[in-house]
């Protein structure tokens, strides 16, 4: 994409989306901000893996904390005081949690959307790049916490209301979540997030620090052999992807109405990679592009032909990772000279072994 | 820095084992603060295994590595870089997905912390002295090109830029010439002397000739051991040293060197 095409194109995208409540049905209004709200985790994804180098195929663990963090606010300040939330009644609970006590506070729940996801994170990050575990190790340690978190979720009727989800939100700090505007407002709220999330990704990527992921990411002795620690830089990269993650659970549970652990699952998880390879892992917009673009697509032909959806997103995954490693973005700048070489696992972790 | 000579790396009976496989035996060697070392020896001598202990990468069972009198076998390996070692690896280890500028300003910066890497800017001294170093090392015309694209020799020149942008007080260099033209072996060898003096350089190669060029002291090592030192015209009429290395006719470093004698 050439330089003039590409600011008019993004800020034709960016009014376009700001004055979509004006011209949206209210079900096209919804799914649109919905799927904007997930694409806030794309943005991790990039960072973790299109930079960084590390695959995670379990950021719907840290999505899931963020959502049910702020899940669990609403649900106490939508049951009357001195009562239970219903799902605990019918479950034979008969004290609060001592974990759900703090978030009757709304500013507490707020910090802990952000706060909790980041420190599990990088508390998950601390464990693996301490031991220097790499490669498909990542991918399988973080699926299996996903499918642990969501199992105990399952498993725990009384403490998180198991496979219902946690449902029936009344207000938000006082905010009527079942106004007249609601939507309307919810959407553009989200649209400010993802708008920083952006913006503040793309300039963090700038930086020196952006460019040591990179290297790290290349050649991580030769970076070791010159005095950094690389395990501190993926650390901060793996709990950045957690607080975007975070972020985004919140956003969509708040768009939904609802949270449960079929949302944050292995299939969920792995779903927001294979969007975020389609749109291009190196590139933000192609990352975010490709999310809410693949999500919109997934409406569509998923009420249509319900079967088909898994088949086809399947072979589009294949079909990017053969033919297009750096996906869509990746085609649009395949112009400009050297085009990225992919390496091998093999290759990575030998790179400077005599 | 003293002007008497003071010593800055001891290894001190150090032995090496790969599953068994004695790749260092009771190995001792002392660098001097501000001498050029040539370290040669037949494949598998142990030239690059010794490297590898010094800057941590390998663990020795036993011995030590004192540098500045100080013990630093159990030290992890960024500390020890940070200490002033700073290793050019065999294989040229250049940060491929980054410019050749951004792979020179990696290894310049001073502050190697997280936060740093989010705050501190380029400063002007720092630019300054990259562009210096990409006229040193022959690539300013493509700096802002990706490291990947480079031709071998280039990758070799440019990890030699970005050891020496680092400053250490100990620069340690595994065959740097390797796949360079008799030309750019030469200015390799003119740029490692210059560093000298300033730096403590222990430099590791077959290519007989680039030793030569390098006018300094040689260790020889073989099996895991030092078998003897001397200037490289005593080693030449020594012939136990001869026959290690003509004993193994697959030494293709050595021939290499022989090769470009002629050129």
């Amino acid at each position: 994409m050439n330089r003039v095409a590409q600011p008019i194109l993004l800020v034709v995208t960016a009014g376009a989306l700001l004055l979509a409540p004006f011209y949206l049905s209210a079900y096209g209004l919804t799914l649109l901000g919905r799927v904007l709200a997930l694409s806030i985790a794309a943005i991790g994804i990039c960072v973790v893996w299109g930079r960084g180098g590390i695959l995670s195929l379990g950021q719907g663990l840290f999505f899931g904390l963020g959502g049910y963090s702020l899940a669990m606010h609403l649900k106490l300040a939508a049951t009357p005081k001195g009562e239970l939330p219903d799902f605990m009644v019918y479950n034979g609970v008969e004290a609060l949690p001592w974990f759900w006590v703090p978030f009757v506070n709304g500013p507490f729940a707020l910090a802990m959307v952000v706060i909790l996801p980041t420190l599990a994170a990088a508390a998950v990050a601390w464990l693996m790049f301490r031991r220097r575990i790499t490669g498909v190790y990542i991918s399988i340690i973080t699926q299996a916490l996903v499918l642990a978190f969501v199992t105990w979720l399952n498993g725990s009727q009384g403490l998180t209301s198991g496979t219902n989800g946690i449902t029936d939100f009344h207000t938000l700090l006082g905010i009527d979540l079942r106004g007249e505007h609601i939507a309307r407002n919810l959407y553009w709220c989200t649209l400010m997030v993802l708008g920083a999330a952006l913006l503040s990704t793309a300039w963090l990527l700038r930086t020196h620090f952006g460019t040591l992921l990179t290297a790290i990411r290349d050649n991580e002795n030769r970076v070791r052999f010159l005095g950094y620690h690389p395990a501190a830089y993926k650390i901060a990269a793996f709990a950045l992807g957690g607080l975007l993650s975070g972020l985004s659970g919140a956003l969509y549970t708040l768009h939904l109405g609802t949270i449960s652990p079929a949302m944050i699952g292995v299939t969920f998880s792995i779903e927001l990679v294979i969007w975020v390879a389609l749109g291009g892992r190196n590139s933000l917009l192609g990352a975010v592009g490709g999310l809410v673009l693949g999500q919109l697509a997934k409406d569509k032909i998923s009420s249509a032909v319900p079967d088909a959806w898994l088949y086809l997103m399947g072979t589009l995954f294949v079909v990017v990772v053969l033919v297009l490693p750096q996906g869509v973005a990746g085609l649009l700048e395949r112009r400009k000279p050297a085009a990225p070489r992919r390496k091998t696992l093999g290759e990575v972790s030998d790179v400077v072994s005599p | 820095m003293s002007s008497h000579p003071e010593v800055l790396l001891e290894v001190q009976g150090v032995t090496v084992s790969f599953d068994g496989f004695k790749a260092l035996q009771n190995l001792s060697l002392s660098v001097p603060r501000g001498s050029l070392r040539v370290l040669i020896g037949p494949n598998g001598a142990g030239k690059s295994t010794l490297l590898d202990t010094i800057i941590g990468k390998v663990r020795p069972v036993s011995g030590d590595v004192r540098y500045r009198g100080q013990s630093i076998i159990t030290w992890p390996e960024h500390r020890i870089a940070n200490l002033g070692i700073c290793r050019k690896f065999q294989a040229p280890g250049v940060l491929d997905g980054l410019s050749v500028r951004e792979n020179l300003r990696v290894a310049a910066k001073r502050t190697k912390g997280v936060w740093a890497s989010l705050t501190r800017t380029t400063g002007r001294a720092e630019t300054q002295r990259i562009a210096e170093l990409l006229e040193l090392i022959n690539l300013t015309g493509k700096a802002d090109q990706r490291a990947d694209s480079l031709a071998h020799g280039e990758k070799q020149w440019l990890e030699i830029g970005m050891v020496v942008a680092s400053d250490p007080e100990l620069l340690l260099l595994d065959e740097p010439t390797a796949g360079m033209t008799a030309q750019e072996t030469a200015k390799t060898a003119e740029l490692i002397r210059s560093l000298s003096g300033r730096h403590t350089v222990l430099v590791i190669d077959h290519d007989m000739q680039f030793v030569e060029l390098l006018d300094a002291p040689v260790t020889v090592l073989h099996q895991g051991q030092v078998f003897c030192e001397g200037d490289l015209a005593s080693l030449r009429s020594n012939a136990d040293v001869m026959e290690i290395y003509l004993g193994r006719p697959k030494d293709e470093g050595h021939h290499k060197g022989v090769g470009y004698a002629q050129t």
